[in-house]
């Protein structure tokens, strides 16, 4: 039980981090792909300068129609760009690929440059999917969301549960609780050995989630790899890295502990002889 | 040592104590007596802060216990032994470490506790069952090693609550015994019993309690006069049958003694 309680949350932080790095790469921010009109051969000085201006413009790059069709070869293979060679001219116009800085909110702003672009005389066309980094953004947003709220639950579940238990542990030693009482036991020394209970159970529940999550993305990659495969890419999941793991570990123990103080103001104040 | 000013307490509205005052001087050794419900336990738990007074002012060892909280609380307790007549031992532990408790809350080191423990044995004479499961031992073992415990601290004030309750008139009286050497290097020792042959035997003030009135015994001043025969000053009839019966364990079972 406490195994999954911890397992869920560090499972979901495992695929949101995946998620950002997907999303991420999309955007890195997001990208305005500008097309030239035909016969614009070099980069054209005063729409860069106009993007140098620009405060949302991370990073800008010509690429001019020859370039373009190295790309394109690379990317279709040897038959496809023999196919576009044969053709008399370049179909490709020069483009200038634009890399926006990443924002909040960015989405407005980065339409408003993209139409401002294609009013440009410079420019034929602008390519640039708002609606789909719109939807990424949102997806992503949501899914880190719902972690949070997972951790939320799962982590006063944690604390429940081992309370619980901390609870049954000082019901079970009351007579003992007692009589150190009256032979003077501070408060603090009543609770000292329940708060390392706490602490145990919160790591040995963190060890057992970690187990757990480990053998969860072995399953997954088992199943991504093929799809990795027909698709020829590699999607590149993640696991926990050492600190993040050591940050359950530690956010374990911590929930633990606290699991137990409460326990203890509920119970061991009753616990008085008379 | 212990000082009572004016104590009430009543639980549910039913008075266990009613001004109560009195003074046990430093290195006294006294008997609480009187009838079960008479107060006797209320008495003592007000000594050692398991019960808080109504009203009035309890003073043990110089600390007016109506400041203590929490940690001073406990401090208290560690300056006071008390023997219960139902032992209070820890039958998952043995002998030796039921009777090093109070040292490993006070926190000293291993070496002064298993000096301090086995002392305390040796004392009470169990220094051979050291080993031994506290239920394996007979009643009077168990009320020694209670005593053990108590006193292994050297606190300067001991409390009792009917520590021979259980045993038999010989066992109790070896008990007493014990508790009197204790009292001749100096503890001050209040013990409450309603063993009445017993209290005759020692030449001690005894503070008789009647439905939580205290009824005689209250200063330090008429100690002298009442230690020996403590019944009469108080002139109640309660006493009576006690007096007169030389085995008062066979009194309590017949019921003819009043004493429960």
């Amino acid at each position: 039980m406490l195994g999954i309680a911890i397992a869920v949350p560090t499972l979901l932080q495992v695929g949101v981090s995946n998620l950002q790095q997907i999303s991420g790469h999309n955007s890195a921010g997001l990208e305005i792909n500008a097309y030239l009109r035909p016969g614009l051969d070099d980069a054209p000085s005063e729409l860069m300068g106009w993007l140098d201006g620009q405060e949302l413009v991370l990073q800008q790059k010509f690429i001019s129609a020859e370039q373009g069709l190295k790309e394109f070869a690379s990317l279709v293979g040897e038959e496809a760009a023999a196919l576009a060679g044969s053709l008399p001219d370049n179909p490709l116009p020069a483009t200038v690929h634009i890399i926006l800085q990443q924002q909040a909110g960015m989405a407005e702003t980065a339409d408003e440059l993209a139409s401002a672009l294609r009013s440009r005389p410079e420019v034929e066309a602008v390519s640039f999917d708002l609606e789909w980094f719109r939807k990424a953004e949102a997806l992503v947003n949501l899914a880190a969301n719902l972690h949070i709220a997972a951790l939320l639950l799962l982590g006063s579940g944690v604390v429940l549960v081992i309370g619980n238990s901390v609870r049954v542990g000082i019901e079970s030693r009351r007579e003992e609780i007692v009589v150190a009482k009256l032979v003077g036991a501070t408060h603090a020394y009543a609770r000292r050995p329940f708060l390392y209970l706490g602490l145990w159970l919160g790591a040995g529940g963190a060890l057992l989630g970690l187990l757990l999550t480990g053998l969860c993305l072995l399953a997954l990659t088992h199943y991504i790899s093929p799809i990795e495969e027909a698709f020829g890419t590699s999607l590149g999941l993640h696991g926990l890295s050492l600190p993040a793991a050591l940050w359950v570990l530690l956010g374990s123990a911590a929930l633990g502990w606290l699991g137990a103080i409460i326990a203890c103001a509920q119970q061991l104040h009753r616990m008085n002889p008379g | 040592m212990i000082r009572f000013a004016a104590v009430n307490k009543a639980y549910a509205g039913r008075s266990a104590l009613h001004n109560v005052s009195f003074l046990l001087e430093r290195g006294e050794m006294a008997f609480l007596t009187g009838h079960s419900g008479a107060g006797k336990s209320t008495l003592l738990k007000l000594s050692m802060l398991i019960e808080r007074p109504d009203s009035g002012e309890v003073t043990v060892n110089d600390q007016r216990l109506s400041t203590l909280r929490g940690r001073g609380i406990a401090h208290l307790r560690r300056n006071i032994g008390f023997v219960y007549q139902s032992h209070h031992l820890l039958n998952d532990r043995n002998v030796f470490d039921n009777v090093a408790l109070p040292l490993q809350i006070a926190g000293f080191s291993h070496r002064d506790i298993a000096r301090r423990v086995r002392a305390a044995l040796d004392k009470v004479g169990l220094l051979s069952k050291e080993r031994q499961i506290p239920s394996t031992l007979s009643g009077g073992e168990q009320q020694r090693v209670g005593i053990a415990r108590a006193v292994v601290n050297k606190p300067p004030v001991l409390l009792a609550d009917e520590p021979t309750g259980n045993l038999d008139p010989q066992l109790s009286t070896e008990i007493l015994q014990l508790l009197q050497e204790f009292n001749n290097v100096g503890v001050t020792l209040l013990v409450a019993t309603h063993d009445l042959a017993l209290i005759a035997k020692m030449p001690h003030r005894s503070l008789i309690l009647r439905q939580g009135e205290l009824i005689a015994g209250a200063g330090s001043a008429d100690a002298p006069a009442a230690s020996n025969q403590p019944q009469d000053s108080a002139g109640n009839p309660i006493e009576q049958p006690a007096r007169h019966a030389p085995a008062s364990a066979a009194d309590r079972q017949s019921g003819s003694g009043g004493i429960t």
